[in-house]
């Protein structure tokens, strides 16, 4: 392991390394270097307690094709999080910015929305390949576990000149796990409430020259859940009755395996990456409205053939290719459908086929140094489906971008022109520009402007006419831009108690032809260009570690997105969230947290016609090493064995995030972890 | 002892687990999530977006009742103030619910207070766990009005001013020539009087020879008897007391996606308002007609200038979900029943019109009925002056008759057909007619010759004038009879980007009294279904 150490270069070094990776430089030798520079412990032990937010950098854990860009990038090890019983969505929540949607309890769906954004519109990739599909423009992180990755990567503000279409809230990129110079065997079991048990096994090692990881994780919950009834207030006046209810057909069954394997090839690296997801559970529908007989079934596998190798035109060229298929099958049956109508049983499979080419080259000129970036890209995905026509779609994009620094990297400028087109639908010229300045070693001042798109997705233009929906061929794709500025301001001061850091972003953006399903007829739902958005909001992080025992972060997101017809709060987006998270106890080998998470009022409806209040939940985990302590003689077990427990929700309190989806109350969940 | 330590360590840690992991909380120990309904100046708003029912109720006080549609609630309304605000000045309850263990063991609204929840003796009696879905609202009295709803097919009693459901007494005849109570499975025995809140719409309709919408002939169903053609009613749709009746028609929706009907029908119940609660039962001479074509939907009571009680049943004609020119599959029709003689006796063709799911709106000298459209931008017409013959349907003819010229000796009473309906403007910035296929209801004033039709599609009224001769034998111009006197503009289109703000307008009423002179607020109250479900007024005649 090799932990980045907090320090004045910090955030520079960081960022630097960051670049390192993206541009492909890692050459053996450094390998090497990266090796010896593990933790003798392994990874059962935590970096350093001044790093809560710290990235831990592994071997090669940058994937191939670094998909991260913008000004505003947070990262965040999954190890240490998973010993606490968290999920990825408690990762992802608790990035400034990052608002989570759930509709339900463990194991149910939920959605990402990044600085006001809908979930389509923050695409999310594995090891830089693209993992949402086309079908719907998202991704169902419900259907992963956390286990099999190693890190999660969010950068917010358009990023649309790296990842292409969609990227207009941010990006997501989830880093697999890879093997380091020392074998590692990682087995947890978990068991909580509502019936839930969850295990997985993941190993990492290196034979030969062969980097070789498998994780496997399988979850179960019965998840039904007793919930308190929301009451609607009309006029002040309430109705309804605010009944506990139970919320049923929340099975769920989960299965998710990953394997990689690299080997080095003509001094660079050749690498497979297998992901396999099945999933199969109960869809309870709205808490009005319960499906009591709902069912999907998900099959999805994520294939990619990265290669990486030096370019000798110039000392510090690198190609890059990777080669990917995405497949998703999903089935959906009930039949006992809303007013007794025809029982639903429907099919769709979607392929995604990628080859993604780059070549970076280095250069030094007008006294800076420069990074050069080309990048092409093919698509083809095609969707088949028992209710409808197959429908497939081609698309290809070129890239340049140049990263050039000053003055040892205090000041760098990143401009970037992306060309896109897709099938059927004009050519998009996407530019955007990156600054970032280090006056002193202590700030670092950043800002960006961009624009984005997203094409509509299949279900948006080809969803089959059934009378009461349909799709829309004459969908325009969402235009955006966005604009951030901001400020990371690290405690210049050696003192344990001043080691801390602050870290806001005001950001701005518009988005033109925003798609949203619409009634568009007295009986007819389609999807519609619903005319012009704006988003203004800021973000502010904070982290103070006044003692190597006590570490504190908080985070507070304000997001004003307004439609332009009605200048009312955009449905679904908190005003205002603000997360704070204290972390008590010698990290590696007794941990106690507490977490506390406001989230603003919610509108539940257009132009603020229903609005869900402001709300607090409580969460706390503890979690302990047993080898730590001698006298149990538990180290046969493994060099770590972490017994955790975590409540959600512990006060209990009625929360949900959107109107009909009710979310359980108080849970608990117990996790036993061993390293070998 | 070493072991031991470990023994008890491992022990305390199991039962921690246990007993966390047996603590699940249900989320009441807070306060209760609460979802609040903002008004706008003009709009009262509630949740589950298009109100499915929406009356004045009588007595002249300014009041209304409307049916917020998920989760359902009846919401009595004054309409005196601007906006609209609640009669209520107490929590309005939902309906009773019960745990019902043979449908998923969830609570389940027993709407009819028979002590069964509806899904479970839906599941009992064969039909799945079927809850009701909430249709039309018709008021009966001040404090009650009925509910119509589908899927547990009934018509509930309600006090619009609590919300509370209102209890009626139900007998079921005893079996004779017309009546079997075989067929009316969800009712008490017969000769057993039970006090229920709802009565049921489900039964079964025997005919041989009959056709579905799509021309497949109809054979035996399985919820009915084995050895009879028949069908068993369903999709409760429009209702009305009429004397001492209660008139309801079912749509006999099959399948949506299709467009399948069967034959449409309208029940007869008499209703007693003599006791107390009222007394309701299957009229036992024949409880059930089929009416002319396929999809009745609505049902208003009219009166003849004889004193002769009729209902007019407005059969829309099966129609397809979706948009376009083609969604009307089949003929509309008014059919004439005549109350006291339980029969339908006479129906006024009106080709492919495609009627609205309002009921007939009639002028205040009972000339003109006027209905809106489902499927387009107009309105259709008749000659209420073609039932003032007090004979009508009490000859020979073979009923019902044709009023539509056809039938020699028997007045032409059609005024706007399908085939020359009254067109309504459209609004110059409204949706395409090939996006957005409109519906339109139609609201006619008792005090004078005016009136306002909505439009779903554009959110506009059109204010009607209506020229109708004193002589009721003088024959009616179309072209003069009902003019549009303005459009007004009252809610967003439905245009793309309008998302947010109030539209998808849709039944419309005109508040009685003189505007002004009995009351200073809005004299129009219309329902909108989007963004959230609303009651807003509007002042046509009182600027």
């Amino acid at each position: 392991m090799f932990p980045i150490r907090k320090g004045r270069a910090r955030l520079l070094g960081q960022a630097a390394l960051a670049l390192f990776w993206s541009l492909g430089l890692a050459t053996p030798a450094l390998h090497a270097a990266r090796g010896e520079a593990e933790s003798p412990e392994g990874s059962g032990t935590f970096p350093d307690p001044g790093s809560i937010e710290e990235i831990v950098v592994h071997g090669e854990a940058r994937p191939t094709m670094d998909v991260l860009a913008g000004a505003s990038i947070s990262r965040v090890g999954t190890d240490e999080r998973l010993i606490e019983g968290a999920r990825i969505d408690d990762l992802l929540a608790e990035m400034p910015g990052v608002q989570i949607r759930r509709f339900g309890g463990v194991g149910e769906r939920f959605e990402i929305s990044i600085r006001g954004s809908r979930p389509e519109q923050v695409p999310v990739f594995l090891d830089g390949v693209r993992l949402d599909t086309s079908l719907t423009g998202r991704s169902d992180l419900s259907t992963l576990c956390l286990d099999v990755l190693q890190e999660i990567q969010v950068t917010r503000g358009a990023g649309a000149a790296r990842a292409g279409s969609g990227a207009i809230g941010g990006v997501v990129n989830l880093v697999t796990r890879n093997a380091k110079a020392r074998p590692e065997t990682r087995l947890r079991v978990s068991a909580g409430s509502f019936g839930s048990i969850e295990g997985s096994l993941r190993h990492a090692r290196r034979i030969d020259e062969w980097s070789v990881s498998g994780s496997y994780c399988g979850f179960h919950t019965d998840g039904d859940y007793r919930f308190q009834r929301a009451r609607q207030f009309i006029g002040g006046l309430p109705t309804g009755s605010a009944r506990v209810e139970k919320r049923v057909n929340n099975e769920s069954d989960r299965h998710t395996g990953l394997f990689r394997i690299g080997h080095p090839i003509g001094g660079g690296r050749v690498r497979l990456t297998q992901l396999v997801s099945h999933l199969d559970r109960g869809l309870p529908g709205l808490e009005t409205n319960p499906r009591t007989r709902a069912k999907e079934r998900n099959l999805s596998s994520l294939t990619s053939l990265g290669l990486e190798l030096p370019v000798s035109l110039l000392p510090s060229g690198e190609f890059e290719a990777v080669l990917s298929h995405r497949f998703e099958r999903n089935r959906f049956e009930d039949p006992l459908p809303f007013l007794a109508g025809d029982p639903i049983q429907t099919r769709t499979e979607v392929h995604g086929s990628a080859l993604r080419a780059r070549i970076g080259l280095g250069f030094d000129a007008l006294s800076g140094r420069h990074e050069l970036d080309l990048l092409t890209e093919a698509r083809l995905d095609l969707r088949q489906s028992n209710e409808t026509t197959s429908r497939s779609r081609a698309g290809i994009a070129l890239r340049l971008e140049l990263e050039s620094s000053w003055w040892g990297d205090r000041l760098r400028l990143s401009p970037s022109l992306r060309m896109e087109r897709f099938e059927g639908l004009d050519v998009e010229w996407i530019p955007g520009i990156v600054i970032r300045i280090e006056p002193l070693d202590w700030i670092v001042l950043r800002s960006a402007i961009a624009r984005s798109y997203r094409v509509p997705s299949f279900q948006e233009l080809y969803l089959p006419d059934k009378g009461f929906e349909r799709g829309n061929e004459d969908l325009l794709p969402e235009e955006a831009w966005s604009f951030e500025i901001g400020a990371t301001l690290e405690s210049p001061f050696a003192h344990p108690w001043l080691d801390g850091e602050v870290e806001a972003t005001w950001f701005a953006g518009e988005i033109e032809n925003g798609i949203a399903f619409q009634l568009i007829s007295s009986n007819v739902s389609a999807p519609v260009n619903t005319g012009r958005s704006q988003t203004r909001g800021y973000e502010i992080s904070l982290r103070w570690t006044p003692h190597p025992w006590i570490r504190t972060t908080a985070t507070r997101t304000v997001t004003r997105a307004k439609l332009e017809s009605t200048h009312e709060q955009v449905v679904g987006v908190a005003v205002s969230q603000t997360d704070f998270r204290i972390e008590l106890g010698p990290r590696d080998r007794l941990k106690i947290v507490g977490e506390l998470h406001y989230t603003g009022r919610l509108p539940v409806s257009q132009n603020g016609a229903a609005v869900l209040p402001s709300r607090i939940a409580y969460d706390a985990s503890a979690s302990i090493d047993l080898t730590r302590f001698p006298f149990l003689h538990l180290e046969r077990f493994g060099r770590a064995l972490w017994l955790s427990v975590r409540g959600r929700n512990l006060g209990n309190a009625a929360i949900r995030d959107s109107r009909s989806f009710p979310r359980p109350g108080r849970n608990f969940s117990v996790a036993l972890e061993s390293v070998f | 002892m070493r072991r031991a330590i470990r023994y008890r360590l491992g022990a305390s840690i199991g039962l921690v687990v246990a007993s966390l992991l047996a603590c699940e909380g249900d989320g009441s120990d807070g306060a209760a999530p609460r979802i609040d309904f903002a008004p706008t100046p003009d709009c009262i708003r509630f949740a589950g977006g298009f109100p499915s029912g929406f009356t004045t109720l009588p007595g002249g006080a300014g009041e209304a009742a409307v049916v917020q549609f998920i989760p359902t609630v009846v919401l009595g309304l004054s309409l005196d103030s601007e906006p609209p605000r609640l009669l209520s000045d107490s929590a309005i309850p939902e309906f009773p619910e019960l745990v019902c263990s043979r449908c998923g063991g969830l609570l389940r609204v027993d709407s009819d207070s028979d002590g069964i929840a509806d899904a479970c003796r839906s599941d009992e009696l064969g039909f799945s766990c079927l809850s009701p879905v909430a249709g039309s609202l018709f008021a009966l009295e001040p404090t009650r009005v009925a509910l119509s709803t589908s899927s547990y097919e009934q018509l509930l009693f309600i006090d619009p001013r609590d919300g509370m459901l209102q209890p009626v007494e139900l007998e079921t005849p005893a079996p004779g020539a017309s009546f079997d109570p075989a067929d009316w499975p969800f009712w008490p025995p017969s000769g057993i009087p039970t006090i229920r809140s709802g009565l049921s719409t489900r039964a079964c309709v025997y005919a041989d020879g009959l056709l579905d919408s799509l021309g497949d002939p109809i054979g035996p169903n399985r919820f009915c008897s084995p050895d009879r053609n028949g069908f068993v009613t369903r999709f409760t749709a429009g209702a009305a007391r009429i004397g001492d009746h209660l008139l309801v028609a079912t749509s006999n929706l099959i399948r949506s996606s299709r467009a399948q009907f069967a034959p449409g029908t309208l029940l007869l119940f008499e209703y007693d308002t003599g006791s107390d609660p009222p007394r309701v039962r299957p009229r036992a001479d024949g409880p059930i007609l089929l009416t002319s074509g396929y999809n009745p939907t609505t049902v208003t009571p009219y009166t003849t200038p004889s004193g002769r009680a009729l209902a007019l049943i407005g059969v829309s004609g099966s129609i397809a979900l979706g948009t376009g020119p083609d969604l009307v599959r089949t003929d509309s029709a008014i059919d004439v029943v005549d109350v006291a003689m339980g029969r339908l006796i006479a129906t006024i063709p009106l080709g492919r019109a495609g009627l609205g799911f309002s009921p007939i709106a009639i002028d205040s000298n009972r000339r003109v009925g006027l209905i809106g459209a489902a499927t387009r931008r107009a309105l259709f017409g008749i000659d209420l002056a073609a039932l003032d013959d007090p004979l009508l349907g009490l000859g020979p003819e073979a009923l019902p008759i044709r009023l539509d010229g056809s039938v020699s000796g028997y007045p032409d009473a059609r005024l706007y057909s399908g085939d020359s309906p009254l067109p309504l403007p459209k609004r110059s910035t409204g949706p395409p007619d090939s996006q957005c296929t409109t519906q339109t209801s139609v609201a006619l004033s008792q005090i004078g010759p005016s009136g306002v039709a909505s439009d779903f599609c554009d959110g506009t009224l059109s204010i009607l004038h209506l020229d109708l001769p004193a002589d009721r034998t003088a024959s009616l111009d179309p072209g003069t009879a009902v003019t549009i006197e303005r459009l007004q503009a009252v809610t967003a289109p439905l245009v793309d980007d309008a998302t947010g703000l109030v539209r998808a307008i849709d039944r419309v009423v005109i508040r009685p009294g003189r505007p002004g002179v009995d009351f200073d607020g809005p004299d129009v109250h219309f329902t909108a279904g989007l963004p959230e479900g609303a009651v807003c007024g509007v002042r046509i005649r009182n600027p």
